[in-house]
């Protein structure tokens, strides 16, 4: 029996709810892991042929001007190809904390109330809450661990890898390391609250979808405005700093900053100065932790919905 | 918790204490008024027809809902608050909600996990009773197993008051006389109270100790067995013999003969031919007469 394989390793042996807990999500969680490992082995083998295609460009010379043969071509079109695969594998990256909060916790939560399966969890010497608590500590430990070494390889591969800081286009921060795995935690605490408040699976899978889906989009929104961005106009020979991330630009007409839009009312003929507004490369890292520290908050948020949920329904 | 406890006081040995009990779902009242005390060690049977107010009651008193008024004490704590209670009640829901996909070996090692006071051999005693392989899931049993496998986690968890709504009502004859038995046996071993709800009637005879009755979320009856049977007659004979209408539970006219059920154990006017009712007959003749009075014999037990 297994009973006798697991006494011989008594440190691992779970416990209480959370053996429940492991036997309920263990699936899922060992599908996650396998997609985590697949995600790592491709971000770094496509990392290794973007270099590849790199060195073969500045080995023909093509950025030196002169002969731009087929040879740069290919070597120009396989980088392109792969900067079009990350943005894949970026994609599927970002997806993947919101299928892991409607599966792992939307779903088993909503159906244990839908099947009435709380009345069982609930009658045993355990109180709803510890059962909760036991029930989403598992999967969030798992889980967290998991995120940390797919965003950790990330950006490495799309930042710490590059000797210079530089905002990449391709890998929005939501993938990179401290921002993703409390992403994962609020997918996850987001999931649990809906499947305790919808009760239905279906529901509960399509809505904590949807909301993770607006939770990404208004990240987005926001992300340029967690710090003050830098305004600059431009004159001969300056910039914005080398790798800055360029929010905006537009023309000054009249003395105003506006869009490039307002040239087509004419008026930008001749020499019209230009603005940018732009984050330099030092703010990187505070913006993510900025990022971060939003997301831990929204986290706390949704496990005190989720708690309240739970004790609404023994009320 | 400063309150006094109607367990501690005058009813030490009361296992569940109703007194002005209701629970509301949203406007409608599924519960209400409901004063009763099932004493511990009692084999309490919990009758009344389809959305009386059974599995409510059964609910609140394993803590999984709280009163909307009046209170409910559980072996003299509140269930759902005092945390020390959850491992002294059991509870068996109507439906057996079980995991379809875990195995009845992982069954009761969910028991095992999440019960401190769990008794392996007693669960396993009743599983295998029914034959049925440790190996195999949930979801492929019938629902008969699939009770004996609720009923093992129930038992295996070795509570002083187990609370079983309509446990045997998917079972065929046989199974039920059998589980019925190992369920009594396990509760005189232990003393364990047990209070079990059907709309069986016949599942009670013999078995049940003590009675309550609950119809449209009221308590009609409440007590004693003994003590309400012997508090009744069915009286039968020719249509038109006289009867005390202050007594009359339900008049039954077949033909020319009269079956009445009264409220009395004093005499009866001549001609009738005098029975002590049979469970059945009792709460039968309750249930087809919403209008009768209702009678608690227990609530004087705590107005004692």
């Amino acid at each position: 029996m297994s009973a006798t394989v697991v006494a011989t390793r008594p440190s691992l042996r779970l416990r209480g709810v959370t053996w429940l807990s492991w036997r309920q999500s263990r699936v899922g969680l060992l599908v996650v892991a396998a997609l985590v490992i697949a995600g790592v082995s491709l971000l770094l083998y496509e990392r290794h042929q973007l270099e590849l295609a790199h060195a073969r460009w500045i080995a023909l010379r093509c950025d030196s001007g002169g002969d731009t043969g087929p040879a740069c071509t290919n070597a120009d079109n396989a980088a392109f190809d792969i900067r079009g695969q990350w943005s894949n594998l970026a994609l599927a990256i970002l997806a993947l904390p919101g299928l892991v909060g409607a599966v792992l916790a939307a779903q088993p939560l909503a159906a244990d109330l839908e099947r009435g399966r709380h009345l069982l969890l609930w009658s045993q010497s355990v109180s709803p809450r510890r059962w909760l608590s036991h029930r989403l500590a598992l999967p969030a430990v798992v889980l967290l661990v998991l995120s940390t070494v797919l965003s950790v390889a990330v950006r490495w591969a799309a930042y710490w890898s590059h000797p210079q800081p530089e905002w990449n286009e391709t890998y929005g921060s939501h993938d990179l390391v401290p921002v993703y795995p409390v992403l994962t935690l609020a997918a996850l605490a987001l999931g649990a609250s809906v499947g305790l408040t919808l009760r239905r699976v279906i529901p509960a899978l399509g809505v904590t979808l949807f909301l993770y889906g607006v939770l990404v989009f208004v990240i987005e929104q926001v992300r340029p405005y967690l710090m003050p961005l830098h305004f600059m106009v431009l004159s001969d020979g300056s910039g914005p700093p080398q790798g800055a991330w360029v929010e905006s630009i537009g023309v000054v007409l009249n003395g105003k900053p506006v869009s490039f839009s307002q040239c087509w009312n004419g008026g930008c003929g001749g020499h019209v100065p230009t603005w940018v507004r732009f984050h330099p490369p030092s703010e990187f890292s505070p913006m993510l932790w900025i990022e971060t520290g939003i997301l831990a908050a929204l986290t706390a948020v949704l496990l005190v919905l989720a708690y309240r949920r739970l004790a609404a329904l023994t009320r | 918790m400063g309150e006094p406890r109607v367990g501690d006081d005058g009813t030490p040995e009361a296992a569940l204490v109703g007194r002005s009990l209701g629970r509301r779902y949203r406007r409608r009242w599924a519960l209400r008024d409901c004063d009763f005390v099932i004493p511990t060690g009692a084999v309490c049977g919990l009758v009344g027809p389809n959305g009386s107010g059974k599995s409510t009651l059964l609910t609140l008193a394993a803590g999984l809902r709280q009163p909307s008024e009046g209170e409910l004490r559980v072996l003299g704590l509140r269930p759902g608050a005092d945390a020390e209670l959850r491992e002294r009640t059991a509870f068996v829901a109507q439906d057996k909600p079980l995991y379809p996909r875990l195995t009845v070996a992982e069954t009761l090692r969910l028991g095992r996990e999440l019960n401190p006071r769990w008794d392996q051999r007693t669960a396993v005693g009743i599983v295998e009773q029914g034959r049925l392989p440790m190996d195999s899931r949930i979801g492929e049993l019938s629902g008969g197993q699939r009770t004996r496998v609720a009923l093992a986690l129930a038992l295996g968890k070795r509570a002083e008051l187990l609370l079983l709504d309509e446990p045997m009502s998917d079972l065929d004859p046989l199974a039920r006389h059998q589980l019925m038995g190992t369920l009594m046996g396990e509760a005189a071993e232990h003393g364990t109270t047990v209070v079990i709800s059907t709309h069986i009637l016949s599942e009670l005879d013999g078995v049940a100790d003590h009675l309550l009755l609950v119809d449209g979320g009221r308590v009609r009856l409440a007590g004693p067995t003994e003590e309400i049977l012997d508090a009744h007659r069915l009286l039968r004979g020719a249509e038109g013999l006289p009867l005390d209408p202050g007594t009359i539970v339900e008049v039954r006219r077949t033909g020319r003969a009269t079956t009445a059920l009264v409220r009395t154990n004093g005499p009866v006017a001549d001609g009738w031919q005098v029975e002590t009712p049979s469970l059945d007959e009792l709460l039968l003749a309750y249930l087809r007469s919403p209008e009768a009075a209702s009678l608690n014999t227990s609530r004087s037990e705590v107005a004692a």
